[in-house]
């Protein structure tokens, strides 16, 4: 049923294509935030450099099924040999290595003036398939412990500390299972990678399907974690918990935190840990079909919107992510208080040592799946 | 009139198209995807995994539609009993204006008030607390099994209740009154006179519920966390997450069932009726 | 009467509303142990409103109601041990025979044998034995009218309501239960109040007649009484007398001169308000004579029959005097469109003084 909505949402976006003179289509993946901030933002910003040119916008719906839906969509499109509507795409991770190995997208980014800035190593390692040169990341967004320090004196510096304090501290810990959004996940992927043995190789690849028996022992003993956390409903409902004072930590994504915090739905107290080895983050990105017939003006679209100013104002102060770009080209574009907020608790050095992307499509269904059957069920 | 005639057919024909196409075809497109592997041939796999996987769910599914629609049916016994039996102007009055709220609140909105009611340091939590009935140390949440089944009854009750308060309106009045002049208390009637006579409004209302919380998606999605949960939640992760859309059928399939079996009851019931009638 | 405590039930300057509307207005009624009562009344008079308020369905909004001296006005219909017999007959259709009308010994803890005993004597008593099992709904009529009174006489009352029981039933079936429940009351000598819109069923049954009107007492009485003399011309119009002629009456020697208009007057002994009256009789008090006719004690009118018809038994005429028409039962067959002599006997009329009725039409 999704393909026929979907399709009935292209013909109306193709309905609005003959409009203008040129027209930019951007399809994103993510939640509605994401189409507002290329709508609101990104848009009219590039329409006034670019006067004749209309920025329209087309969500595809959040996480990776949104990324999904952009894939079927331009692999559909190359096998019928016709060119494509999408002239700029943002997609997460999963479907930016499948795209790049199906040949849907275009190598751009070393011409791209920004191209330069990228320093993570996710702007060329997508889950295990190298995608330096087709993808731009928009911003990372990473997970990490959100914690009440007024409950909690000396957060834990390691997921091992974290299970000790969890013994002694029992239902003050809080996470939302896998089922209840991505935060939760990235929680239990941080666990295997912490307890479950070699970390890099889920990071990078190969795929073995025999890795996931090693992971028995350290899901046993995250079933017995689990006898002594909270399993919140949700994303928000971790945050929720935090700031009701029923739970005294648990995962968060960063933006989100900060934007609570930011709304007042969170008390200013509220900090934040990236506990060792580390918690996995993602990034978005910009990538150009390979069939667009707008590259240049797509290509001039990405490189606004991966300019220091753009990511400073737009991606760091307006929606508390990390920028895509290395933070360093930002200082001096935001002012302090926006840096520190951003910077305070977990330090540019430890967002680069324990910021980890999340492991390989294939591992990370294994951990999902494992985690369903070992310790949910 | 018994033959039917071409312009009859034509007549139903965009029914039975839409029935055909919105309905029929894709309840046999999930059955199929349940019950075939990669290959295309009949196989079991995809409920063995199901099996593995959410056994635990499985039962907690069927422990909390059970147990809600226990208290679904006390609830609105009591609440169409003192509907039909009050003998108090304003609280009968203030009743009748009340129990129909719920019933225009969609299970997400519910889901959404429920998480800040019932969290630990929530508004009921609070108001017992500020009432002096509860000391703030016995506050616990219940955003858990407590607060889907405490969600669903207070979705579903309402429904029942309507139903029941109607069935209720339309008999004898005269059979309750004959009653308590035999001597029978106004709980005595309702339980052996009133009830014995709307059972059968009960038993549809009560399947209807049980079938629609069997179904809702958005509150233990929303209320409770996801370990254990229902069988919604987890179909969607099955699909959100791997896009294995053949194990989530198979758990569709373990719904049909458990939805099949109350059916086959309530049928079971209504053909007993009617053989004795 | 006075509020001994012998009385089955005392109703004293009972009042109820419904609402703002006042429907009882300060009703006094005394019934005696083992009295039947008829309470007789068009629609909306209030005699089922008076009979429920004294079951306890019915909120009284003052006065009192006292049970053999133990007043229940605020006492809820389970604990004022009256039993009552309704016009549906209300019959719980999801029970049998036997859990009908053993449910008011169920209630009363007796042992599940003994119900069953009890139960089959009281079937016995109402013809009905080996209906046990049989599911109520499916029973005729009569049957099921039997059940009710069954079921109401299960629990061996001191005092039976019944509303309007027999109104459900044809004809026939309804004069043979009449009998039956009244050789019941006397067999077991309850108190009954029976409310009935059928004049007939009152006076066949009731050992005193109530006839209400508009939220009253009219007249309280023996049958005869309230038949014979009605004490108001509703009473006397709903016991029958609807026939109407207004008549002058002087006094004149021992007794009094009455006059209609149209006749000539005549001496009479008894006894009658002076001036203009208006008389009430049934049909069955005036007869047919011979146009020269002169009786004593009698008005006589000359008239013309207009219309015949036989019922059974005897003929009704129609007859016209000037423009005013009466119908007059009589057992000689007549002519029609002869000139009669309507004959009234003054003894059987109904006399109210005119300015009594006050553009009242009971006619």
């Amino acid at each position: 049923m999704h393909k026929h909505l979907l399709a009935a949402g292209f013909a109306a976006l193709m309905m609005t294509s003959g409009v203008s003179a040129q027209t930019l289509n951007v399809a994103t993946a993510g939640d509605q935030n994401m189409v507002d901030y290329i709508k609101d933002y990104l848009g009219p910003m590039f329409e006034k450099k670019h006067p004749g040119v209309k920025v329209v916008a087309v969500g595809t719906g959040p996480g990776d099924g949104g990324s999904q839906k952009i894939f079927e969509k331009l692999d559909a499109q190359k096998k019928s040999g016709a060119a494509s509507d999408f002239d700029v795409v943002v997609i997460h991770q999963k479907a930016a290595g499948t795209m790049v190995k199906d040949e849907l997208l275009k190598k751009y980014r070393d011409a791209l003036p920004t191209g330069q800035l990228v320093t993570r190593d996710t702007a060329t390692n997508a889950l295990g398939t190298d995608v330096s040169g087709y993808v731009m990341p928009m911003f990372h967004s990473q997970t990490a412990l959100a914690y009440n320090p007024d409950l909690v004196k000396n957060p834990p510096n390691s997921y091992a500390e974290l299970r000790e304090w969890v013994k002694q501290n029992p239902k003050q810990f809080g996470y939302n299972g896998i089922k209840g959004g991505m935060s939760g996940v990235a929680f239990v992927t941080g666990w295997v990678a912490a307890f479950g043995g070699d970390a890099a190789k889920l990071e990078k690849g190969p795929y073995d399907p025999a890795v996931k028996a090693t992971w028995d022992k350290a899901l046993a003993d995250l079933k017995e974690f689990n006898k002594n956390v909270v399993i919140t409903p949700g994303n928000a409902g971790t945050l929720d918990m935090l700031n009701r004072g029923e739970i005294a930590m648990g995962p968060v994504w960063v933006d989100m935190f900060y934007t609570w915090k930011a709304e007042g739905k969170l008390p200013p107290t509220m900090r934040l840990k990236l506990a060792a080895p580390g918690m996995p983050g993602q990034p978005m990105y910009y990538a150009i079909p390979a069939k667009t017939g707008q590259e240049k003006l797509a290509a001039e679209f990405i490189a606004l919107a991966t300019s220091p100013d753009v990511q400073a104002e737009g991606i760091v102060k307006r929606f508390n992510w990390y920028p895509g770009i290395d933070a360093k080209n930002l200082e001096g574009k935001l002012d302090q208080a926006a840096w520190n907020a951003l910077f305070a608790d977990i330090t540019p050095d430890a967002l680069a040592n324990n910021g980890k992307p999340f492991p390989i499509g294939p591992y990370f269904n294994d951990i999902l799946e494992s985690y369903e059957k070992n310790v949910a069920n | 009139m018994a033959r039917p005639s071409f312009f009859g057919l034509l007549l139903i024909a965009p029914a039975l198209t839409m029935i055909g196409a919105l309905f029929l075809y894709p309840l046999g497109y999930s059955l199929a995807a349940a019950f075939t592997e990669p290959g295309g041939s009949l196989s079991l796999m995809h409920f063995q995994k199901a099996y593995e996987l959410y056994s635990t769910d499985i039962l907690f599914t069927l422990f909390i539609v059970i147990v809600s629609t226990i208290l679904v049916a006390l609830f609105s016994v009591a609440i169409a009993g003192i509907l039909t039996l009050g003998e108090t102007p304003w609280l009968v009055g203030a009743l009748r204006q009340l129990y129909r709220w719920p019933l225009f609140i969609p299970f997400i909105v519910a889901a959404q008030c429920m998480r800040t009611f019932l969290a630990k340091n929530g508004l009921m939590n609070n108001a017992l607390v500020a009432l002096g009935v509860m000391e703030p140390i016995q506050a616990t949440s219940f955003l858990d099994w407590r607060g889907i089944i405490i969600t669903f009854v207070w979705k579903q009750v309402p429904f029942v209740t309507l139903m029941l308060a109607g069935a209720m309106a339309s008999i004898d009045p005269a059979t309750i009154e004959a009653g308590r002049n035999l001597g029978a208390s106004r709980l005595r009637v309702l339980i052996e006179l009133v009830l014995p006579q709307v059972a059968q409004t009960l038993l549809v209302g009560l399947v209807l519920s049980f079938v629609t919380m069997l179904s809702v998606l958005s509150v233990p999605m929303m209320v409770a966390g996801s370990q254990p949960t229902m069988l919604t939640v987890d179909m969607a992760f099955r699909i959100n997450s791997y896009g294995d859309y053949a194990t989530a059928n198979a758990l569709g399939v373990i719904s049909y069932m458990i939805a099949g079996t109350v059916a086959w009851i309530y049928l079971r019931h209504n053909v007993k009726r009617e053989a004795q009638a | 009467m006075t509020g001994s405590h012998s009385a089955a039930i005392e109703v004293s300057d009972l009042q109820v509303s419904y609402g703002s509307q006042r429907v009882l207005h300060g009703v006094n009624l005394s019934v005696a142990p083992g009295e039947f009562i008829a309470i007789l009344g068009s629609s909306g008079c209030g005699k089922t409103t008076l009979l429920r308020t004294i079951a306890g369905f019915q909120k009284a909004s003052g006065g009192a109601i006292r049970l053999f001296g133990r007043d229940v006005v605020n006492t809820p219909p389970e604990k004022r041990g009256i039993a009552m017999m309704f016009q549906s007959y209300a019959l719980w259709p999801h029970m049998t025979v036997l859990g009908n009308v053993g449910y008011g010994l169920r209630l009363r803890g007796v042992p599940r044998d003994e119900i069953r005993s009890r139960v089959a004597s009281v079937l016995k008593m109402l013809n009905l034995s080996g209906l046990e099992e049989r599911k109520v709904t499916n029973l005729s009529g009569g049957q099921r009218q039997r059940v009710a009174l069954g079921r109401a006489l299960a629990i061996e009352p001191e005092i039976l309501l019944l509303d309007e029981p027999l109104s459900n039933l044809d004809a026939k079936v309804r004069i043979q239960v009449r009998s039956e429940i009244k050789a019941l009351q006397k067999q077991l000598g309850f108190t009954a109040i029976q409310v009935t819109h059928d004049r007939e069923e009152a006076m066949t049954m009731a050992d005193r007649i109530v006839v209400m009107e508009a939220g009253r007492i009219a007249q309280v009485g023996s049958p005869e009484e309230v038949f014979d003399h009605p004490n108001s011309p509703f009473v006397a119009s709903f016991m029958g007398a609807e026939n109407t002629i207004a008549l002058d009456v002087r006094p004149s020697g021992a007794g009094v001169e009455v006059r209609a208009a149209g006749g000539s007057a005549t001496t009479w002994t008894g006894t009658a308000p002076v001036g203009g009256v208006t008389a009430y009789f049934r049909d069955d008090v005036a007869s047919l004579d011979d146009p020269n006719a002169r009786i004593e004690g009698s008005i006589v009118l000359p008239g013309t029959i207009t219309q015949r018809t036989y019922p059974g038994g005897h003929y009704r005429y129609v007859v016209a005097i000037d423009d005013r028409h009466f119908t007059v039962t009589d057992s000689a067959y007549h002519e029609l469109d002869r000139p009669v002599r309507l004959r009234l006997p003054l003894a059987s009329l109904h006399l109210f003084p005119t300015e009594m009725i006050k553009g009242g039409n009971h006619a």
